[in-house]
């Protein structure tokens, strides 16, 4: 089990653009293999599990990254666009995780915005926001002695190509900007090294020459792969054996991995090279190394997600049942079993990318879904736009305007003007002229617009490894099959669902089987409890009593009490007056319970309903859990008593709070802890193994009760 | 929407969508001209307060799997009864009950089948079962009139047998089934079971030695309709109106599928159970109000819808959480009285056991799934994803041709034989490459595979649509279908749990 677990994040790096990879055959066409040295990486790799097929969630960081550090797909984490969208609430990244498991948890970023701003630096003790490798150096430095969860996440590779944000020595950079120049020149432009230096304006320049040059693959990618080198030979080199020095890279899990790579990203016949754009696999097929001791280095060609990341560092960390603690499913899971031979890693991997229109990037209303897909090993399933909403109409239920611009987005997914679009503004004038939405829709499906844009397409990986030539599924019956399934799977992906879990975070334990002997005292005890209630039941008649739901323990021991007593069914109603300042295992509890235990519940919101209630239902007595030794006021009570009109039975009233606890133990009653660990000890238990650190959660959990117990007194309810 | 106290919900079993008075849509008993025997005064007297709905869809061609669309919301791959018998009602499934009685309503099941209901756990959250028994009902309902009831009847007298009613209050109310049948067997010159008094027996003798035709049947069963409304039914809406419940309760009324055509090739065949054809999915429904007039809607529902409009109407303030389903509240529908116009699709699916319309089976198989939707019907047959994903290698030789021939094919293998290919496969004269590419082009060329209707232009579903070289249409049939794969979700694990 590793102490550490180190991720290195090299942005934007190819997933061809290192050793272990023995695809290469891009580089190979575009020449530049010659210019690739990746030996720091390399050294790495050769004693570590290297994926050939990793594939990303996104073209682009955030929602990468996001996925990464979730487990999730983007539809679910809501880190979607590369823009304005924020990590669900409810979502638990891999640092907040591990905080709560005893690490220090430190994000160096050499772009912290990309972090910040979709919510990702949550859980982070420590963050750097820039470049600042010494600054990180001395930190973990301080730290090392911890365990020791870290983020690092390089921006050397991404453009502009061999332009680093971390000079290790004076001139690092020089190499860039002579380039630069060169580049410039050739355009028979000049310009002015020096203020592009001073003022910072690199990034500017940078972007004004690809502009000049058509983002053209030719031109690019052997500077890209240059600075691949570069990172490797320079800075990377200096940071890994910086960690080496301190020691940190020994007993650590270390995940190298990249966020997306760079390449077609427009049309696979364009030599347009970037990325955030289509989901072609140059650049959603990224790197993948996994390296400690523990794992036989080796390389896998099983695809695997992005999204399995999150297990298997939380499983290789050590965390005993980490799930207990997720209330969600993940989309990834544990890639162990993959390692060792026993699973083939995942069979199909999603990813989706959205457009925005150019000049208003940051209003999440001018961004629309371009592509999503399902990769499997043989092919690549393509859904363009979202054409699924127009079968069943809804759509259709739009104000003009609004159905017009969402089957625009929907089916041709692409920017578009509404003052401009000649098709727009025909269709809308139609609309306005009394045509209806049906015979609109009609209008447009016959349009030049609509009849160019794909709908779907499949790419047969092996055959079409470029993805040059799209299949139509709709041309064959079996190919329509296949697709519609991968379809399916990706309309459900969008569901976009966190809080969804066959697994409740509050387990019930098994019923009704004993552990062990109840001792002499225990089993005179009950039987007392059983006169008490068969008495009450003689007295006043079944639907004329009714349970009260107090607390959560004493309630569920009285209820399984009333179960034995009359064989499995409780024939009383059971009442809980809903002070709404429960917490939500509370109610989770009693739901569970009541369904289990076929109660019949009658819950009230509030105390004035309870004379109401009391005459509805013709209550004549109540049956509650009291026991002896909680409060001295109870002291000297018996086991009936008037209250309210109403005749007070408790039939545990003689039962002391370790008689309770015995009780609870031996039968196995549910019971609720509100520390959601349900093997939580005993108060004033001794010798139970409890080693988690006991939290000051205990002593204001207890306060609390007291004093709701009291004002329940005081309202005339006792408990 | 003023409130009431009680809430009831009456299902007439095999009841068809136009044998009530209010369906406009009467074209299938024109044509067999029995439109002459229908006569529902008791419904149609309900029908005079209620939200009338012409297009309901069920979830499901059989009793029991509807039922537990029913009481869920949810659509049969979720709930978990999705063949006839040997499924059962998941936990994570809450039912209708169950929701009801958590709010103090005595939840009360009263069915003439209690087999149809207790061995799948439909029953759970009921507190009261009564099995034909109308006079211990009503006995009951008198008692605790005061409080708040939740009552689910189910009446089978519509079912086969026609004509028979179950419940025989009124001594020699069946008289006139067994003079029927008793004319029928003489008529057919059968040899029937000696035993007249088991009327199942008799009723199920005569379909070993004669067609069921509908020319034969729809008009004996037309005839069964009118008995049930006019007898058993009127006497227990009378009752309860005596009670004064009718006066304070919402009551929907609805069946679970109808009666009619099932097998394409043979469109005279008449059952249900069988393929998803608009005669047995399409159900009645209507929403009874003490305080509502007659009104109709004719946009699509389908029952899962039920549940949620309970809720909305009756406990939206109460609630604490929302309950997931797969429907839409028709709150809207019913409570603004001018059509809306929601366009919303329906899910229905159906299994079959090893011989065809028997029941009880001990294996089953997916026999069509289908979504209906602006009137237009995209079904498809068999269980072909199963197949496509690799992952049906991994099974043995003998599953693995098992599992191709159920789900390509859409059969079961023949009885006693051992499938000769997994013979082979055993022995290693094929691969399972090669068995595989068999039963691809068997499919291929073959198969049923998927059909498309447009309700429209062919209500009687005779002409399936021919889609080649038609873009859009090919398109809605791509995501018609990856909408049945996302509503059926894990296929593989439903096979499972059914067939073990």
């Amino acid at each position: 089990m590793p102490k550490h677990i180190i991720l290195i994040s090299i942005d934007n790096l190819r997933y061809d653009c290192i050793g272990y990879q023995p695809d290469k055959r891009e580089l190979i066409k575009f020449d530049c293999l010659k210019y690739l040295n990746t030996s720091t990486l390399d050294r790495i790799a050769e004693k570590g599990v290297c994926f050939t097929r990793a594939i990303s969630t996104s073209t682009y960081t955030m929602a990468s990254h996001a996925s990464v550090l979730t487990g999730l797909y983007p539809p679910r984490h809501k880190v979607r666009l590369h823009g304005p969208s924020i990590l669900d609430d409810r979502a638990l990244t891999m640092p907040t995780l591990l905080k709560e498991f005893g690490f220090e948890t430190v994000l160096s970023s050499d772009n912290g915005i990309l972090f910040k701003s979709p919510g990702l630096m949550r859980g982070f003790n420590h963050v750097f926001k820039t470049a600042n490798d010494n600054g990180l150096f001395s930190l973990l430095e301080q730290i090392r002695d911890k365990r020791m969860f870290l983020l690092v996440h390089f921006m050397d590779v991404h453009c502009p190509f061999l332009h680093s944000d971390y000079e290790i020595h004076p001139g690092y950079n020089d190499d860039f900007y002579e380039h630069l120049r060169n580049l410039y020149e050739q355009t028979g432009e000049d310009i002015d090294i020096e203020s592009i230096k001073t003022e910072g304006k690199h990034y500017e320049a940078w972007n004004l020459l690809c502009e000049k040059y058509a983002f053209d693959m030719h031109t690019l990618f052997p500077l890209y792969v240059k600075g691949v080198s570069k990172f490797d030979q320079g800075r990377f080199r200096h940071f890994f054996q910086k960690m080496g020095e301190l020691h940190l890279t020994e007993d650590a899990l270390i995940v190298i991995f990249s966020d997306h790579g760079e390449g077609k990203s427009q049309e696979p016949s364009s030599p347009y090279f970037g990325h955030a754009g289509s989901l072609h696999d140059s650049v959603i097929r990224v790197p993948l190394i996994l390296r400690h001791p523990d794992l036989k280095p080796e390389t896998i060609d099983d695809q695997v997600s992005l999204v399995s990341l999150f297990p298997t560092v939380l499983e290789m960390a050590g965390i005993e049942k980490w799930q207990d603690n997720l209330p969600y499913y993940l989309d990834g899971k544990t890639l162990l079993p993959t390692i060792m031979g026993e699973e083939a890693g995942d069979r199909e991997a999603y990813s989706e990318v959205w457009m925005s229109y150019p000049d208003n990037p940051l209003s999440e209303e001018n961004w629309f879904l371009w592509q999503r897909g399902v990769r499997t090993e043989e092919k690549k399933y393509l859904v363009y736009g979202r054409p699924e909403d127009f079968l069943e109409g809804r759509v259709f239920n739009l104000e003009n305007e609004d159905f017009l611009k969402a089957v625009f987005r929907g089916l041709l997914y692409f920017p578009f003007d509404p003052q401009k679009n000649p098709l727009y503004k025909k269709l809308l004038n139609r609309l306005e002229n009394g045509s209806s939405k049906k015979e609109v829709f009609n209008l447009f499906l016959e349009s030049e617009w609509f009849k160019n844009r794909k709908q779907f397409s499949i790419f047969q990986l092996k055959e079409d490894p470029d993805e040059m030539y799209p299949l139509d599924p709709t041309t064959d019956p079996l190919l329509t099959v296949e697709f519609s399934y991968y379809y399916g799977r990706i309309i459900n992906l969008n569901k976009g669902e966190l809080l969804e879990s066959n697994h409740s975070p509050l387990a019930l334990s098994p019923m009704g089987e004993l552990k062990e002997q109840p001792t002499n005292n225990l089993r005179d005890k009950t039987e007392k409890s059983i006169e008490i209630i068969k008495d009450a039941l003689e007295r006043f008649g079944k639907w004329n009593i009714g349970v009260f739901f107090t607390r959560e323990k004493e309630t569920a021991a009285l209820l399984y009490l009333i179960k034995k007593t009359f064989h499995e069914i409780i024939p009383f109603r059971v009442f809980h007056l809903d002070t709404l300042n429960e917490a939500k295992e509370v109610y989770e509890f009693r739901d569970t319970l009541a369904q289990n235990w076929g109660l019949y519940l009658i819950i009230l919101k509030d105390e004035k309903t309870l004379k109401k209630v009391i005459q509805r239902y013709k209550i004549k007595a109540c049956m509650v859990a009291g026991k002896l030794d909680a409060q001295e006021v109870r002291e000297g009570e018996g086991s009936c008593d008037e209250w309210n009109g109403l005749i007070r039975i408790c039939p545990l009233s003689h039962f002391t709070e370790q008689d309770l606890w015995d009780y609870i133990r031996t039968y196995q009653i549910p019971y609720l802890s509100l520390d959601g660990n349900q093997f939580q000890g005993m108060r004033g238990e001794p010798g139970i193994n409890d080693t988690r650190p006991k939290s000051s959660k205990l002593d204001r959990e207890d306060e609390e009760k007291e004093e709701l117990m009291k004002r329940l007194k005081d309202l005339g309810y006792l408990a | 929407m003023k409130n009431v106290k009680h809430i009831i919900l009456i299902s007439i079993d095999n009841l068809r969508y136009d044998c009530i008075g209010y369906q406009p849509d009467k074209r299938e008993l024109i044509k067999h001209d029995v439109l002459k025997y229908l006569e529902t005064p008791t419904l149609d007297h309900l029908a005079e307060k209620s939200t009338c709905f012409t297009q309901a869809i069920s979830t499901n061609t059989y009793t029991t799997a509807s039922h537990a669309s029913i009481l869920t919301g949810l659509y049969p791959p979720k709930h978990g009864v999705r063949t006839f018998f040997n499924s059962q009602l998941k936990r994570e499934a809450i039912t209708l009950a169950e929701v009801f009685r958590a709010h103090g309503y005595h939840t009360i099941l009263a069915t003439d089948t209690e087999h149809l209901f207790k061995p799948m756990n439909l029953d759970r959250g009921f507190t009261h079962l009564f099995m034909r028994d109308d006079h211990g009902l009503l006995s009951f309902l008198d008692q605790i009139k005061e409080e708040h009831i939740f009552l689910f009847v189910h009446f089978f007298d519509v079912h086969a047998p026609f004509l028979f009613s179950e419940y025989g209050a009124l001594k020699g109310c069946n008289d006139d089934y067994y003079e029927m049948m008793e004319g029928l067997y003489k008529k057919l010159k059968l040899v029937g079971p000696p035993s007249i008094n088991n009327p199942y027996d008799s009723w199920n003798n005569m379909w070993t030695k004669v067609h069921p035709s509908v020319d034969f049947l729809l008009p004996l069963y037309v005839k069964g309709v009118t008995k049930f409304d006019q007898g058993r039914f009127r006497r227990f809406i009378n009752s309860l109106d005596c009670l004064g419940l009718l006066k304070d309760s919402l009551i929907f009324v609805f069946s679970d599928h109808g009666e009619g055509r099932v097998i394409s090739e043979d469109p005279s065949f008449f059952a249900h159970a069988g393929e998803l054809f608009d005669d047995v999915i399409r159900v009645p429904l209507m929403v009874f109000h003490p305080e509502w007039g007659h009104s109709l809607r004719d946009h699509q529902i389908t029952t899962v819808d039920l549940f949620p409009t309970l809720i909305e109407l009756i406990l939206q303030d109460r609630l604490e959480k929302d309950f997931k389903t797969d429907g839409n509240s028709l709150a809207p529908s019913l409570l603004r009285q001018n059509e809306t116009n929601p366009l919303f699709l329906a899910y229905c699916e159906t299994w079959r056991g090893k011989s065809l319309f028997e029941a009880v089976s001990d294996e089953y198989l997916l026999w069509q799934r289908g979504i209906r939707v602006c009137n237009k019907k995209f079904l498809l047959y068999g269980n072909p994803e199963n197949c496509l994903d690799g992952t049906v290698f991994d099974s043995n030789p003998l599953d693995f041709v098992k599992t191709l021939r159920r789900n390509l094919l859409n059969v079961f293998e023949e009885p006693g034989r051992f499938p000769v290919l997994a013979g082979l496969l055993y022995e290693g004269e094929l691969s399972k490459g090669e068995v595989f590419h068999e039963f691809l082009r068997e499919y291929i060329t073959h198969a049923k595979k998927f059909e498309v209707y447009d309700l429209n232009k062919d209500p009687f579903e005779k002409n399936p649509i021919d889609l080649s070289g038609q873009s859009w249409p090919l398109a809605e049939l791509t995501i018609a279908l990856s909408k049945i794969f996302s509503l059926t979700a894990d296929p593989m694990e439903e096979m499972r749990e059914v067939l073990c």
